[in-house]
């Protein structure tokens, strides 16, 4: 569903830096159906990949697939629900606007469309607040509201950035199991968080970015083992400490 | 499903969350209420004209209306249109299937529907004074003339014009990041294109008068393709006023011309939409 | 501590409303008087769609500055500013008639320079206004009531008069002021033209009778023309007198409230003088 071949991103330098490469030949594939953790330092290059999937940005050099097309094709995001680590809403909007929006852009009809949001702001806890602007919601419902956005249209493949930011232990768990039923029905899904222990929890496969460079990518038992730790947060550390010092 | 309707309705979907977000401002209000208490207040400053008093009044109630689009343009708009980190919505847009042209278009479409409420609501206002003001003056005296169909077409020149800035906004904010930046970008535009006519006018009296700056004259009319003089749309003169009508052909060429102008400059910027990282 | 503070803010308070007090006396102990507008360019520039706008505040700000006027303040205190702020707001705004008025009040009585300065702007109306009887008229009379150029002002009557509809008056006005500044040739011919078109017979004999006074102005002008044939334009005659007999036979008597006046080396025909610049 996803394929990254020798993709490399060097952002433009500004005044009193050089260049630097967020991503180098970077290559990596999602199978259908898979659930892919992207862990990595701060500016590893996980948010930069998630902008190429989503074609914020483009990249300077390799291909990306997705869904064997180019990722410039906006169509092929009918098929993809979005989970932004932060979210920017017109100031005076409430969640039906932009759930009514993301159902006409995805030819969702109105019924399906009025069925699926209930459905959704009430499991998310939202259905009493759905008329409120979203700028008096809190860091909590917000996130939640972008879940409920991300899902309206039933996509396939699910990229999910820090999912749990500004969520307390009681969204966190709701959101847990709710990716958990999302894997559980098939979808794809990418998955990037600080969070190593939910990582550990939910994926099937887990890709290491170090500075740009993809350090490992396989199943998260396969990293424990490889750097002879009993936890995958230990072996992240390991693992980046010995390409530091290699550097 | 990239059918041209498909399109439509994608464009008509973000450019009706535009128009929701900008009807449930408070700042717009304040708008239309700033500009109903200036053009009321307007009646005390007709007091001080002795003759030209139907002149005087359309030419004010015009101001209003202008002075009240340049700054839903230069504030609301450009915040709608900018790429603040903090302020835009950019992507939470663009994470949908909506492509970054039909986005562009949808910004635009939103807010000149927005300007178009306003000048409508101010229009509707503004030709009510002009009848009051009629009917409280001996109009044979002072108001002799007042013309609906010319207060129609001053009304759309002044929204022509506000729709050739609008462009402009979304073809800088396509361009430069930040909406503090594109606020002065505007500003210098805007002034150039009050101030080339002015710089032309007196380049061409220096050449009458043999001082020969042909070159220069030559280059500055190729800077009003550019910078276009905006007095062409300003027929607000003709409204209250025994002013020369205009022919059709004088008419219908500013308008012509400065919609080339308006598709050009949305061109230009979807363009450069579609090319750049949004980051 | 609370309420040091607030007899502190007390006390700013008081201070700022007596300084208050103290520029209000300031002002009005001040004289009134008016800036000289920016140029007509930075108008133009910064107000752009508000241009006209920005013509008739600084007309507003005129007008209230007239009104505001202290009696016995001097009109050459502020003859240059106003002056300024007419030209400034006419040429930013032609076809704003009420500015050409005011000019047209106020500004010719301050100084023959005024007046000069308010024929320009004039100018300015009648170039917006072509047909407009009474910037004609404020702009040829400025001539010789303001500025004692009376050929100037029947050439610009002349001119005013050749406009369809204008009023009988314009020429009649352009003939006496011709023969006033010397040019009575002018004048004779703009009294015959009216004479052929005018239809009232008690208008008629008047025209007639000032032709028949032009006419022997004339005879002396001719007999000017042949001394200075003779003697050269260096050397007019000191007094009509000097004409008589060689170039004319007697000198004639003008009757019926005409004078002639011989102003070496120019002659004039003229009403007797009642305006204070003549």
């Amino acid at each position: 569903m996803i394929v990254f071949e020798h993709v490399t991103k060097i952002y433009s330098k500004e005044i009193g830096s050089l260049a630097s490469a967020a991503l180098a030949d970077l290559t990596f594939t999602l199978k259908q159906g898979e659930t892919l953790g992207l862990i990595g330092a701060n500016g590893a290059g996980k948010s930069t990949s998630i902008r190429l999937l989503m074609d914020f940005i483009r990249p300077d050099e390799g291909t990306i697939q997705l869904f064997n097309q180019s990722p410039r094709n906006p169509l092929l995001r009918q098929k993809i629900g979005y989970l932004p680590e932060t979210a920017n809403f017109p100031a005076n909007l409430n969640v039906l606007d932009l759930l009514r929006f993301t159902g006409s852009t995805c030819a969702i009809p109105k019924k399906i469309l009025q069925q699926r949001s209930h459905e959704l702001l009430t499991l998310l806890d939202l259905w009493g607040v759905r008329r409120r602007p979203l700028r008096a919601y809190s860091k909590g419902m917000q996130q939640r509201a972008n879940f409920a956005i991300a899902l309206i249209n039933d996509p396939e493949l699910l990229i999910l950035d820090e999912p749990m930011s500004g969520l307390d232990p009681m969204g966190r768990k709701k959101i847990i199991d709710l990716i958990g039923q999302l894997k559980a029905a098939g979808k794809t899904i990418l998955f990037c968080s600080h969070i190593l222990e939910d990582v550990d929890r939910l994926v099937d496969s887990v890709l290491l970015l170090h500075k740009g460079e993809k350090l490992f990518h396989g199943i998260p038992g396969d990293l424990t083992a490889q750097e002879g730790t009993p936890s995958m947060a230990e072996a992240f550390v390991s693992r980046v400490k010995r390409e530091e010092s290699h550097a | 499903m990239r059918s041209p309707l498909n399109a439509m309705r994608r464009i008509c979907a973000l450019a009706r969350l535009i128009i929701l977000d900008g009807l449930r401002r408070h700042a717009l209000i304040g708008l239309v209420l700033f500009a109903l208490a200036g053009a009321t207040g307007g009646l005390l400053f007709f007091d001080f004209i002795p003759r030209d008093i139907g002149r005087a009044t359309n030419d004010f109630l015009f101001s209003i209306t202008w002075l009240t689009g340049f700054i839903f343009l230069l504030f609301h708009a450009v915040q709608v249109m900018a790429w603040d980190t903090e302020r835009g919505a950019l992507h939470t847009f663009l994470a949908r299937p909506i492509s970054r042209t039909e986005y562009a278009l949808a910004l635009f479409l939103g807010l000149a529907t927005l300007l178009l409420a306003l000048n409508i609501i101010l229009g509707g206002l503004g030709w009510g004074i002009l009848k009051f003001v009629r009917g409280s003056v001996n109009a044979a005296s002072y108001f002799q003339h007042l013309s609906f169909p010319f207060f129609l077409l001053a009304s759309a020149g002044l929204y022509w014009i506000q729709m050739v800035i609008l462009a402009i906004i979304l073809l800088f904010s396509s361009a430069v990041r930040g909406s503090f930046p594109v606020l002065l970008l505007t500003l210098c535009y805007y002034f150039i294109c009050s101030g080339l006519p002015v710089v032309r006018g007196s380049i061409k009296q220096q050449t009458l008068h043999g001082a020969g700056r042909q070159t220069l004259d030559t280059l500055l009319q190729g800077l009003t393709a550019i910078f276009p003089d905006f007095s062409w749309l300003d027929f607000k003169t003709l409204v209250a006023s025994s002013d020369p009508a205009p022919v059709i052909s004088q008419l219908m060429l500013p308008f012509a011309l400065s919609t080339l102008y308006i598709v050009i400059v949305l061109w230009l910027a979807c363009a450069i939409y579609e090319r750049r990282d949004l980051q | 501590m609370r309420i040091v503070r607030g007899i502190l803010l007390a006390g700013l308070i008081v201070m700022y409303g007596g300084l208050c007090v103290v520029q209000e006396h300031k002002a009005l102990a001040r004289d009134a008087s008016l800036e000289f507008a920016l140029p007509v360019s930075f108008y133009a520039i910064a107000a752009g769609y508000l241009k006209q706008l920005a013509a008739e505040m600084l007309f507003i700000k005129t007008s209230v500055f007239l009104g505001g006027l202290r009696p016995g303040t001097p009109p050459a205190s502020y003859g240059d500013a106003l002056g300024n702020n007419f030209a400034v707001m006419t040429q930013l705004y032609p076809r704003f008639i009420d500015p050409y008025y005011f000019c047209q009040a106020f500004l010719p009585p301050i100084s023959i320079e005024a007046a000069s300065k308010a024929s320009v702007i004039l100018a300015t109306g009648i170039a917006a206004y072509p047909n407009d009887f009474n910037l004609r008229f404020f702009y040829s009379s400025n001539f010789f009531l303001a500025m004692n150029e009376p050929l100037k002002g029947g050439r610009a009557f002349a001119e005013a008069a050749q406009i369809p509809g204008s009023p009988p008056l314009f020429a009649h006005l352009a003939a006496l002021l011709s023969a006033k500044g010397g040019d009575i040739a002018a004048g004779l011919i703009s009294l015959k033209t009216m004479l052929i078109s005018e239809k009232d017979e008690k208008v008629r004999a008047r025209y007639q009778q000032e032709i028949v006074i032009f006419e022997q102005a004339m005879s002396v002008q001719r007999a000017l023309n042949a001394y200075a044939d003779k003697y050269g334009l260096s050397l007019p005659p000191q007094s009509l007198q000097q004409l008589v007999p060689e170039f004319l036979p007697q000198l004639p008597e003008i009757k019926d409230s005409f004078t002639l006046v011989y102003d070496p080396p120019l002659l004039r025909l003229q009403r007797p003088d009642r305006t204070k610049n003549n």
